[in-house]
């Protein structure tokens, strides 16, 4: 091996010696032990080389907050994402069964309508992360951007104490061939909340934000609201008071 | 290991490298969660635990790769502008300015800027960062010698003209505004 040839193989020679074990580097490195004058610019080279390595490390902090935000997102972040294919199938496929055979019988006993009990079946795998999110960010914006994108019903109103929220997902589900989005925003102390939306052209009796339709239904307590054309559902684990503080 | 230990072992070196492709604090950090969040949906697929480092390495540039998918990334450089790479070691600067550093090194095009902070990041061996760029070993190697001569000759250039920065600079998001 000639002496610029070994220069240039080792050129990628990591300064603290992790690749000596590399066949090329091995051979290198044999070269500059019979080469006095390649050996000292080897050891040129790596001082050179931990110098930078140490001053890039010093001028790029790490934000203190990152490694948190990562842990808190991957609470909500799926941890299979096959597996949620099959669930969602499999929940809308019972959804339709389901509205399909009972759905008068259902309107008859359950204050929810069938698209709120579709989104309570999606929302608790949200919350544990064993459904991951169609989108995440916390920029709410994002997600408003990726929901016009899938044509799917997007928030145009929110509730100012929620807006003060930072967003963490969004995800959409079929609903008697309806899409219906859904929006997580990370609670300080409470938890998530779900903002669940669906486009419902001329709702009959719609209750306005000023005086929400309230539901408490297997432990998730929801508040529900029309605002122009689209219905909006809010639920969370926490008591009344909180989800009031919200809207 | 698990997701906790997977993310104290590698997101300060995924974050430095994320900077030094977008060169913004707040797009560096969402493509680390993003990177994160894809091995949390499919990373534990991966057979091999010791390929987890690269794993993360690789999608996260081709998670930059996809957002920027529109620019050209290999298209602007005129090679007849880089110097030659073998060269002499004929100065160590004395008193290197960490900012400066940073402010050369990001300076350069992608091409070069990708494998070199990759290769002072020492979290990946040339053959991975061949394989996380997607690009010929051979091409590593010629990049990385070439990015390191003109590193140093800039930072020559800098020792030589200019007073140490006081105050390392800190990038401005530049998210669009919508």
């Amino acid at each position: 091996m000639r002496s610029d040839e070994a220069k240039f193989i080792l050129s990628a020679f990591r300064p603290r010696g992790e690749d000596a074990g590399d066949p090329q580097m091995t051979k290198a490195l044999a070269q500059a032990g019979r080469d006095p004058e390649l050996l000292r610019w080897l050891d040129e080279v790596r001082e050179f080389d931990l110098l930078v390595a140490s001053k890039l490390e010093e001028s790029t902090p790490v934000p203190a907050e990152l490694r948190t935000n990562i842990m808190i997102g991957a609470q909500v972040c799926p941890s299979a994402r096959r597996s949620l294919r099959l669930f969602l199938i499999g929940t809308a496929a019972a959804l339709v069964l389901l509205v399909g055979s009972f759905g008068l019988l259902l309107r008859s006993v359950e204050p929810l309508a069938g698209w709120q009990l579709a989104a309570l079946e999606v929302i608790p795998g949200l919350s544990s992360g064993q459904t991951p999110f169609d989108e995440q960010s916390n920029d709410l914006r994002e997600l408003q951007d990726w929901l016009e994108e899938a044509k799917a019903p997007n928030a145009t109103t929110l509730p100012l104490g929620l807006s003060r929220l930072r967003a963490v997902g969004c995800k959409t589900f079929s609903w008697n061939n309806q899409l219906v989005s859904i929006i997580c925003f990370g609670g300080e102390n409470e938890g998530f909340v779900h903002l669940v939306i669906i486009n419902l052209q001329g709702s009959p009796n719609a209750p306005r934000l000023s005086s929400p339709h309230w539901i408490e239904r297997g432990g998730w307590l929801t508040a529900t609201w029309n605002s122009g054309e689209q219905t909006y559902m809010l639920a969370m684990q926490s008591g009344r008071a909180a989800l009031k503080a919200l809207l | 290991m698990d997701f906790q230990e997977l993310v104290d072992a590698n997101h300060t070196a995924l974050y430095r490298f994320a900077l030094s492709l977008t060169k913004s604090q707040d797009r560096a950090a969402d493509l680390v969660q993003q990177t994160f969040y894809r091995w949390a949906a499919k990373g534990q697929e991966l057979r091999d635990p010791s390929r987890a480092k690269s794993w993360l390495f690789t999608t996260l540039y081709r998670e930059f790769i996809k957002a920027h998918h529109q620019e050209s990334l290999f298209a602007q450089v005129d090679l007849s502008e880089v110097p030659e790479a073998i060269t002499d070691v004929d100065l160590i600067p004395d008193e290197v300015d960490s900012a400066a550093v940073r402010e050369i090194l990001f300076s350069f095009e992608e091409i070069y800027r990708a494998p070199l902070v990759l290769f002072y990041l020492n979290q990946l061996s040339y053959r991975e960062i061949a394989k996380t760029l997607g690009i010929p070993i051979g091409t590593v190697m010629s990049r990385i010698s070439r990015g390191k001569a003109r590193l140093r000759r800039r930072l020559s250039q800098e020792q030589n003209c200019c007073p140490p920065r006081k105050v390392i600079p800190m990038f401005h998001s530049n998210k669009p505004a919508k």
